[in-house]
């Protein structure tokens, strides 16, 4: 089992290789969680990644990209992930 | 009932569902209650699973439709997304829109005029 120290950067690895963002921001909420008993350990972040691969795709399916590229530590290590995906086009990049 | 055909009953029975943690009333989880929020704002009756509730549902529910978080929110059995999408369809005002449709388009919820 890989031990992740740094989950905030874990994020940003993985969807950087899977998604080639041209601007992703990661922020670790997980110390406004610090009761929550439900996340079990699991970090809460939020996620702002522009990228072309968002391009005539609808929300869900760019949900579903992000997910797809955490899918192992969408089970144990991150708890709850907001997401905001955009395309360069979008945000005027 | 399997537990996934029984998940497949539900979102096809309810125009609008939702599976959250706790319920609109006293939502135990800040996604969840934002999400139930923007379906209150849209003036259209919903349903809604507390999956604290039911394990069985919070242990499945995420292989039903690939989906790995809650809130979970279906309109006409097809999963529209979590708390994020469905707020970002409230703000684009869609979702008042496609909820008004499930509702208009459900034989049996259909009120008089």
């Amino acid at each position: 089992m890989t031990v992740i120290k740094d989950r905030a950067q874990y994020i940003r690895e993985r969807l950087t290789a899977a998604l080639q963002p041209v601007q992703i921001d990661i922020v670790d909420d997980s110390h406004h969680h610090a009761g929550h008993t439900s996340a079990r350990g699991g970090g809460h972040f939020q996620v702002t990644i522009v990228a072309t691969a968002f391009a005539g795709k609808s929300l869900i399916q760019r949900h579903r990209l992000v997910y797809e590229a955490l899918q192992d530590a969408m089970r144990e290590e991150i708890h709850a992930l907001s997401i905001k995906a955009y395309t360069p086009e979008e945000t005027g990049v | 009932m399997d537990v996934l055909e029984r998940i497949k009953t539900q979102v096809e029975s309810n125009p609008i569902m939702i599976y959250m943690k706790g319920t609109p009333q006293f939502p135990m989880c800040g996604f969840s209650s934002r999400a139930a929020q923007a379906l209150r704002a849209c003036g259209v009756e919903f349903s809604f699973v507390n999956v604290l509730e039911d394990p069985e549902i919070f242990q499945n529910l995420p292989r039903y439709a690939n989906w790995p978080t809650f809130p979970q929110i279906y309109i006409n059995g097809e999963l529209v997304g979590g708390c994020d999408i469905t707020l970002e369809l409230f703000e684009r005002g869609e979702l008042q829109k496609i909820t008004k449709e499930a509702v208009a388009n459900t034989p049996s919820k259909k009120s008089d005029a």
